[in-house]
């Protein structure tokens, strides 16, 4: 037997691939079996088979056997997709999963799956038979995209794409028993006009289509500035419109290519770009014979351009690089310290010189580092789809996930952290936020619910949001469950506002679910969420309207590693305000203070502006408090957490730099309002402000 | 000097040093380094016996008052204080000493158990008295000064 070691990585890493494109792809099945995705299922279990029967792992070979000819049924239009399928095609996906794990800890697998298969293929013959006119992939209809456009036609939608539009196919089915054919015909028209898609083609065209002259389903060739998705939403609005399905239009010359990547359908196109975005996962393989119908045949011949480079290598390089970017400060403080002692002498002015240049050159390293650190989000947003899916079955819910800027970058450190709080969110808004169907049709609202997840870059930080059109969250019945759960009095919590109402839900021991369901609703959640995200130097803020939604907004830092930071001084010592949370800096005089209650207080800008002294926090009530009878004006920086602002009084203002964050020892314990500590450039320590932490204790003392 | 490093089974090596008048000792694989005085950052809200945090080049190492931890009368800083910088369990922990004196070695048969200590608030830390030439050595159980922080 030939020795296959060194293989076995190679193969592990296509597996892992091929599983992805699978768990990707059984998802688009589910939704709408196009004959791209079929096809590409298909190859991509074709693939899988042959490389671990290559490689003697004959389970596995089984096992992606019985896939294969699922697929293949279901590809030639034998049978239909069933829920009953996907599911079982799901459990042969997770046993895959497993096997290729173990092989990769241990190099072989003792995974049985003779039961699987045996169940996969019941389920083969017990799947709904497609019938030509039952199955939309068995449609007598040519799809759209061999339709042949007149030269007029062609001719306009080239100009459109010339400038800026985006030109699709919309395939529009109606329900069997439509009555009036051409009057929903012709609002489809209509919608599409007045949600800014404009028609250039019809097929059949229009006078056909006002004589009813199509059996179900009719293709339109659509230019539009607007996401498709919003226009395939608003036609799906329109009653007996069954179906509608969308596919980017291309010019014919360059059909001819052979498109092997997979024609995004529904769902936006980011999370099924990677096969040529990621470079790193086209490496020349061994197997590339059996691969040779597989996904990334858009692969060039050469060898790509990347090394992989282990994690611990870049996290001790990003740490080598803090060291240096301490001692820049240190040596342009010497520097600065050398010009105040020996005026301008050739030997300070040269060693100005260099100290500038190895500050520019630590700036552009660190600079690199961080980016060679990056990882795409998508490599946390993968695994939703499937979530939500089975989530949605558990529940007895419908709902679509849609994700955007799935290829956002940010560190990877971050990337770990932010995983858990968000299945923990995502589930919380299929399990509380999207209502049942039925409580759906009855409120008006269409049957499926729909969550939309999205990142994005903003200035220097990342924003995430989850959004759900469920039934939204009502402040008023927050603050009576805070009450009765004895976490406010009740006087506190009929002061809230609506918005910080909303914010009870981030509270210890808080939850409104009437019962305590498997997933969500233990009253542990929200509240390890929130401090999962300060934990990274993020913010995570909610805002619900009853019965129209509910929307999470979280903030994080682009790195963990190093940051911009206000200095200030407080009772002698030096702290470190995280820039990203500093709005403002004020000098006020203290006659000028108020009291509400005996909590300080200024009026900024019409606003009444808490204060916090940060030496009263930090060193006693004693010490610090604020009153009117000092004589000294007092510098107040002005922090946000949310839509929530405070002024920390501190003793002066020192600068803006950039600061290495490092964790203070677990021997100090919880520091209320320090989240770590950093070295400046004389050398000595200052301790990281956790600003969220203070605006919890205004919370407390206000309550 | 290759026999001076050398500990044999019967001795235990340690690292003696003052506190409050007394003469306490630190197991030397405990130990990381020795440095004198330097600034420390105070820390509030920290637990009383800890000081703050030094930088020790690079790393940020807290600092603990031993003579705080131990329930001993506190007094002034001198030129001869010194921060023992111990390692327990992969991290770095600095004590406050009064002055380091000397690295004695200890025959394990001249180390008694702390009995006659029984009551004090210290004698939970201390793991065993010894003799070095008539003089009262109190060994400290490192990980217990440490550990329960």
């Amino acid at each position: 037997m030939m020795d296959t070691s060194e293989y076995v990585s190679l193969f592990l890493e296509e597996a892992a691939e091929q599983i992805h494109v699978l768990e990707r792809d059984i998802l688009l099945l589910e939704q709408s079996p196009s004959p791209e995705v079929l096809n590409e299922i298909f190859r991509a279990a074709h693939t899988l088979k042959g490389s671990s029967r290559a490689m003697g792992f004959t389970a596995m070979g089984e096992l992606t056997h019985a896939m294969e000819d699922a697929f293949d049924a279901l590809r030639k239009g034998e049978i239909r997709v069933s829920t009953e399928l996907v599911n079982r095609l799901f459990e042969a996906l997770d046993t895959l999963k497993a096997m290729r794990d173990q092989i990769a800890e241990g190099g072989s697998t003792d995974i049985a799956c003779d039961e699987l298969v045996r169940n996969l293929r019941n389920a083969l013959s017990e799947a709904p038979t497609g019938e030509a006119a039952a199955s939309p992939t068995a449609d007598s209809q040519p799809a759209p995209s061999a339709r042949d456009l007149q030269e007029h036609q062609l001719e306009a939608a080239l100009t459109a794409i010339d400038n800026g539009l985006r030109v699709y196919w919309f395939t529009v089915r109606l329900a069997e028993e439509t009555l009036m054919k051409s009057v929903r015909a012709l609002m489809v028209l209509q919608s599409l006009d007045a949600n800014g898609g404009a028609v250039l083609a019809a097929f059949p065209d229009e006078e056909a289509l006002d004589n009813e002259q199509f059996d179900l389903s009719f293709d339109l060739l659509v230019a539009t500035d607007k996401p498709e998705e919003q226009l395939r939403q608003a036609l799906l609005q329109i009653s007996e419109v069954r179906e509608v399905q969308v596919q980017p239009w291309q010019h014919s010359a360059e059909q001819r290519t052979p498109s092997v990547e997979p024609v995004p359908v529904h769902t936006t196109p980011p999370i099924l770009e990677q096969g040529e975005e990621r470079p790193t996962q086209t490496a020349v393989s061994p197997m590339a014979e059996t691969n040779k119908a597989g996904v990334r045949a858009s692969a060039s011949p050469t060898v790509s351009q990347t090394v992989r480079v282990d994690v611990a290598r870049l996290d001790t390089l990003l740490n080598l690089v803090g060291e240096l970017v301490i001692d820049r400060t240190r040596v342009a403080q010497l520097g600065r310290e050398f010009e105040a002692r020996f005026q301008r002498d050739e030997l300070v002015d040269s060693l100005q010189e260099t100290a500038a240049h190895i500050g520019r050159i630590t700036d552009e390293l660190q600079e690199h580092i961080m980016k060679a650190r990056m990882l795409p989000i998508e490599h946390v947003f993968n695994r939703f789809p499937r979530m939500v899916r089975d989530l949605a079955q558990k529940f007895g819910k419908e709902v679509r996930l849609v994700m955007e800027g799935q290829e956002t970058e940010l560190d990877r450190s971050v990337i770990e952290i932010i995983s858990d709080p968000l299945i923990h969110m995502l589930r919380n808004s299929v399990d509380h936020g999207i209502e049942t169907p039925q409580e759906r049709e009855a409120a008006g609202k269409p049957r499926q619910g729909t969550i939309r997840l999205s990142a994005r870059h903003e200035e220097n930080y990342i924003l995430i949001e989850i959004e759900d059109d469920g039934k939204g969250m009502d402040p008023a019945r927050l603050r009576e469950a805070a009450v009765r759960k004895g976490l406010l009095p009740r006087d506190a919590a009929e002061r809230l506002s609506d918005r910080e109402a909303l914010n009870l839900i981030f509270l210890p021991g808080f939850s409104t679910a009437k019962e305590v369901t498997e997933v969500s609703g233990r009253g542990v959640g929200m509240d390890i969420v929130r401090s999962n995200i300060q934990r990274v130097g993020g913010i995570v803020d909610v805002d619900s309207t009853p019965g129209k939604g509910t929307r999470f907004a979280i903030r994080l830092p682009l790195t963990l590693a190093i940051i911009r930071a206000l200095l200030v001084r407080v009772a002698g010592q030096v702290y470190a305000i995280p820039l990203s949370s500093v709005l403002e800096t004020l000098k006020i005089h203290p006659q000028t203070l108020q009291f509400v209650g005996k909590r300080p207080a200024i009026l900024l800008r019409g606003r009444t502006l808490p204060l916090v002294s940060l030496q009263a926090h930090f060193y006693g009530s004693e010490t610090g408090l604020l009153t009117t009878a000092q004589e000294e004006p007092m510098f107040v920086v002005v922090v946000g957490l949310g839509e929530r602002q405070v002024g920390l009084v501190v003793s002066h203002l020192i600068g803006e730099q950039e600061i290495v964050i490092k964790s203070l020892s677990r021997h100090l314990g919880e520091i209320s309002g320090v989240s770590g500590a950093t070295i400046l450039g004389d050398g000595r320590v200052a301790l990281i402000l956790e600003v969220a932490d203070l605006f919890q204790n205004i919370s407390a003392c206000a309550a | 000097m290759s026999t001076a490093t050398m500990t044999s089974a019967a001795e235990r090596q340690v690292v003696a040093f003052r506190l409050a008048n007394e003469t306490y000792a630190i197991d030397i694989s405990y130990i990381h380094e020795i440095i004198r005085m330097k600034e420390i950052t105070f820390v509030p809200r920290a637990p009383h016996y800890m000081r703050g945090v030094i930088n020790l080049r690079g790393r940020i190492v807290p600092v603990m008052d031993l003579s705080a931890r131990l329930g001993l009368p506190t007094h002034e800083e001198t030129s001869q204080s010194r921060i023992i910088v111990v390692e327990v369990g992969g991290e770095s922990i600095g004590m406050i000493v009064d002055a380091v004196s000397e690295v004695l070695r200890l025959p394990e048969d001249q180390i008694e158990p702390p009995t006659q200590m029984a009551g004090t608030e210290s004698a939970d830390y201390i793991s065993g008295l010894g003799k070095v030439n008539d003089q009262l050595v109190l060994l400290l159980d490192v990980e217990k000064v440490v550990g329960n922080v």
